[in-house]
């Protein structure tokens, strides 16, 4: 999506008056630099009224502002040339595809992560992997929920699931499933790009969700629907303090708690139905 | 030992919306930091405050490596919110914003005391009001410290 950057030269007024107007439109986000205050906002949600807004407050307030166009990229375009590959064990290597092959991993995945999340630096991607080692996958049917660079389901794919479905509300993430399972010579991924109410049909073996608190307790119930009787939940975007509030809610929801496992800060979970 | 700094970088996100767009993309991008690891942490801190400007201060160490600290969102904010003014709405002229209450302003105070540097709640309340008034926010009735018509504090 393209932004436009609004630079605003605030003077002798506070900052933050300026930001606590501009918040009330439809700025989304501020970046605060020495002299100057940029606000940022999606290209389709500006206006001439903006503008006029603007205009009507800088002359309040006294302050300056021009408006620069900062078309769509990849932003992490760095940081990807230069990430170092990542081992879980011996069980799987993530690697770009600049990287040499691993020498000693029984699956290896090919990530080029653009702005997905998933390469397995995280520690809530390193665990859904670790819980995957212990999964028997052949032959199941596996939904990736939330699956960012699409890295889970690929890793189901290796490992024999079938049939796939990978869902992400984010269009960035959407593609980068897509293309990262074609680098991979994956052609049995389902790539959806929505919500869990835009994955069709029941009978899920394995569940894999790596998201965040809120969006798992508030589809608990329909992931719960969408498993077999004996299927598996794994779980994981969870911060340590809220594990006993997810396994509260999961038991709520007549999950059962196999396995808990915790890195860094986060936790990851295994439930089954 | 403590690690290098690159440089600080002062953003203003909403909760538990952090995104790989602008401002985060370039201002990490550029330092070479991995933008979707500070998204999800960020966004996963600030899960209670979905959708609240949160002002975050992120590190940058010379190993491409981060940290950041969350804040309380400026008083200038809270106030807007509490003199519930509409988004996109013709009040948001600075001459119709609205009011708060002594009540209101305490609050605020209340929850912006760390940052603010006040040694009591009445000067951390000054303060806000102070920017109030800058804003064009008018306070209803008199300051609990003036006596008589003191709201119930």
């Amino acid at each position: 999506m393209d932004y436009y950057q609004y630079r605003i030269q605030s003077g002798a007024t506070d900052p933050a008056i300026i930001m606590a107007f501009l918040a009330a439109l439809p700025f989304d986000s501020f970046e605060e630099e020495e002299d100057t205050l940029n606000a940022y906002i999606p290209t389709n949600l500006d206006n001439k009224e903006i503008s006029s807004l603007l205009d009507e407050l800088a002359s309040e307030f006294k302050f300056s502002w021009e408006r620069h166009l900062l078309p769509h990229q990849n932003w992490n375009e760095i940081w990807e040339a230069n990430f170092q590959p990542i081992q879980v064990g011996g069980f799987c290597g993530i690697r770009a595809d600049f990287h040499a092959a691993f020498a000693d991993v029984r699956h290896e995945i090919i990530i080029n992560p653009k702005m997905a999340f998933g390469t397995g630096h995280h520690a809530t991607t390193y665990m859904m992997i670790d819980l995957m080692q212990d999964l028997n996958l052949s032959k199941k049917k596996i939904l990736d929920y939330g699956c960012g660079t699409g890295i889970l389901a690929i890793l189901a794919a290796k490992l024999g699931a079938k049939p796939i479905i990978a869902v992400d509300i984010d269009q960035e993430s959407y593609q980068n499933t897509i293309d990262n399972a074609k680098i991979n010579g994956i052609s049995g991924i389902t790539t959806i790009h929505g919500t869990l109410e835009d994955v069709p049909g029941v009978g899920y073996e394995i569940i894999l969700a790596n998201i965040n608190r809120n969006v798992i307790l508030s589809t608990l119930k329909s992931l719960y629907n969408k498993l077999n009787s004996g299927g598996v939940l794994l779980i994981s975007g969870i911060l340590n303090h809220d594990g006993p509030l997810i396994v509260q809610e999961a038991e709520a929801e007549n999950f059962r708690l196999l396995q808990q496992i915790q890195r860094d800060e986060w936790l990851g979970f295994w439930f089954e139905k | 030992m403590a690690k290098d700094i690159e440089t600080f970088i002062k953003l203003q996100v909403k909760g538990g919306q952090a995104n790989p767009a602008p401002p985060v993309g370039p201002a990490l991008g550029a330092k070479g930091v991995n933008i979707m690891e500070f998204c999800k942490r960020f966004n996963a801190r600030t899960q209670d405050d979905m959708g609240k400007i949160i002002p975050v201060v992120i590190t940058v160490f010379k190993d491409k490596s981060f940290d950041f600290i969350i804040k309380t969102p400026p008083a200038a904010v809270q106030l807007m919110e509490a003199a519930k003014l509409k988004k996109g709405s013709p009040e948001s002229n600075r001459q119709k914003v609205g009011s708060v209450t002594w009540d209101q302003v305490k609050a605020i105070a209340e929850n912006k005391m760390v940052d603010l540097n006040a040694f009591s709640i009445e000067s951390a309340m000054k303060m806000v009001a102070g920017t109030a008034r800058s804003m064009g926010v008018t306070i209803k009735g008199k300051a609990p410290w003036e006596g008589e018509a003191a709201s119930d504090n």
